[in-house]
């Protein structure tokens, strides 16, 4: 199999959730093998890891992305995608491990204080990993102290914050405030239901998108190394 | 007055084509539908779908302010839902909940990594609640009617334009964790898979169509229903 052709296979896996070859979904893929297996593959014949992650697993998550943000495919074809992808990432975690590949960045993430929703905030990390990004996710209901600690963890992070309810999307803004008094610089996404464009310029954070693709898009074009 | 209610999971016959209308999707979802057909088996064990209601019958609605008055509180709910109750003489404020025990299920299943069954029944858990509160409205609105009153549709904080965090003055008019839901602060009610809301009464109401078309809310799980 060509290299690029083992890519793409790693890609279409990914774009349509096949996890392995025990994997029973999609039903019209059962018994193949799937991203796990031509990943592994795809590291046997020389491909180099660079290459796998970022023409293979990202270019089936950003296929992911769109078609989510396009409605073509709803939640459970996107978690069924995110697990094949983790399932690719296995394979190259050594590969991160030893510097040869690196994440695009970090992003801290967390529903803010007073919010259990998470439904929204999964799959906006499962996006984000899926093009590259190191996330690190601090769960729900997490107040400001909790970003900033993380942010002093991982200095440089992109912050994202979500919220579901009108009441805890209120709590963005102090959670805003306290990141940019500590430093101004850093960059903050937010999203959730509730959440508009114009809330996102009222209380100073840097980017809104209704959906995960729109995050990415954003992220590529502000930190894009050309 | 307060009265309670309890359905099981199977008397609200909640189908497979109900939890693909929630996820959107439709015929995509063919592939899932052995999962499906399996949260739905099994969430007949998990769902406690229980609720409550109190009935105000001294309430004033104050057509210029579009203010209620009610119990000692006075609700805000918006030109949408005012319009619609605006001819009631009475108000029932209700609670409902699919019970606490699907959405430990599901944040277990998260943990566990198992994302995809995870959703599912959370999915269950919102459609569960929904339909159990279908089934108390439908209920209701027949025995009004046969006492020629009639009943408007229920229409709960955080939809139609409604601030979420109306959500305290609702719940202070209702015994401290009615039917086991409570409120916290920021207007979350736990168990997560609960609603609560009104609905007028009155022998001048007529139920009216659901306001979709004049309600901006385009990620209102009922303007998805009715778009389609």
């Amino acid at each position: 199999m060509e290299h690029n052709e083992i890519l793409e296979k790693i890609a279409y896996c990914i774009e349509f959730g096949k996890i392995d070859r025990n994997s029973p979904f999609p039903p019209n893929m059962k018994g193949q093998d799937g991203a796990g297996e031509y990943t592994r593959q795809a590291l046997e014949k020389g491909i180099k890891a660079r290459d796998v992650l970022n023409h293979g697993l990202m270019q089936g998550m950003d296929r992911v992305g769109r078609k989510f943000r396009d409605n073509k495919i709803f939640v459970p074809q996107v978690l069924m995608s995110a697990k094949a992808m983790n399932s690719s990432m296995e394979h190259l975690m050594p590969y991160f491990t030893s510097g040869e590949i690196r994440s695009r960045g970090k992003f801290i993430i967390g529903t803010v204080m007073g919010d259990l929703h998470d439904i929204g905030k999964n799959l906006v990390s499962m996006i984000l990993k899926g093009n590259g990004w190191e996330v690190i996710d601090l769960g729900i209901d997490v107040g400001s102290d909790k970003f900033l600690e993380a942010l002093e963890e991982h200095p440089g992070s992109v912050v994202g914050l979500s919220a579901l309810l009108t009441t805890t999307m209120a709590n963005m803004k102090e959670t805003v405030e306290k990141i940019k008094g500590n430093n101004r610089d850093t960059c903050v996404a937010i999203g959730g239901a509730p959440v508009t464009q114009e809330f996102c310029e009222k209380i100073g954070a840097d980017i809104y998108s209704p959906d995960p693709q729109g995050l990415v898009d954003h992220l590529d074009q502000r930190f894009s190394t050309g | 007055m307060t009265r309670t209610f309890s359905y099981s999971f199977r008397e609200l016959s909640v189908t497979r084509g109900d939890l693909e209308e929630c996820i959107g999707g439709g015929s995509s979802l063919e592939i899932f539908s052995d999962r499906l057909e399996g949260v739905l088996k099994s969430a007949q064990d998990i769902c406690n779908i229980r609720g409550g209601y109190r009935v105000l019958n001294e309430i004033d609605l104050d057509q210029e302010t579009r203010l209620i008055s009610a119990g000692g509180q006075k609700f805000s709910p918006g030109r949408i839902i005012f319009d619609q109750v605006k001819d009631s003489d009475g108000l029932l404020v209700f609670v409902c909940t699919a019970g606490e025990a699907i959405s430990n299920l599901s944040r277990e299943l998260t943990g566990n990594g198992d994302t995809l069954t995870a959703y599912l029944y959370d999915v269950t858990g919102s459609v569960c609640v929904e339909k159990a509160m279908d089934k108390l409205e439908r209920e209701l609105f027949e025995d009004m009617r046969s006492g020629s009153v009639g009943l408007t549709r229920r229409f709960s904080p955080g939809y139609c334009g409604w601030d979420v965090a109306e959500q305290q003055k609702l719940f202070s008019l209702l015994p401290e964790g009615f039917c086991g839901i409570s409120l916290s602060a920021s207007s979350l009610m736990k168990p997560i898979k609960s609603v609560s809301g009104i609905m007028g009464f009155g022998p001048g109401v007529v139920r009216k169509d659901r306001p979709c078309s004049i309600c901006d809310q385009r990620d209102c799980l009922y303007y998805k229903k009715v778009s389609k």
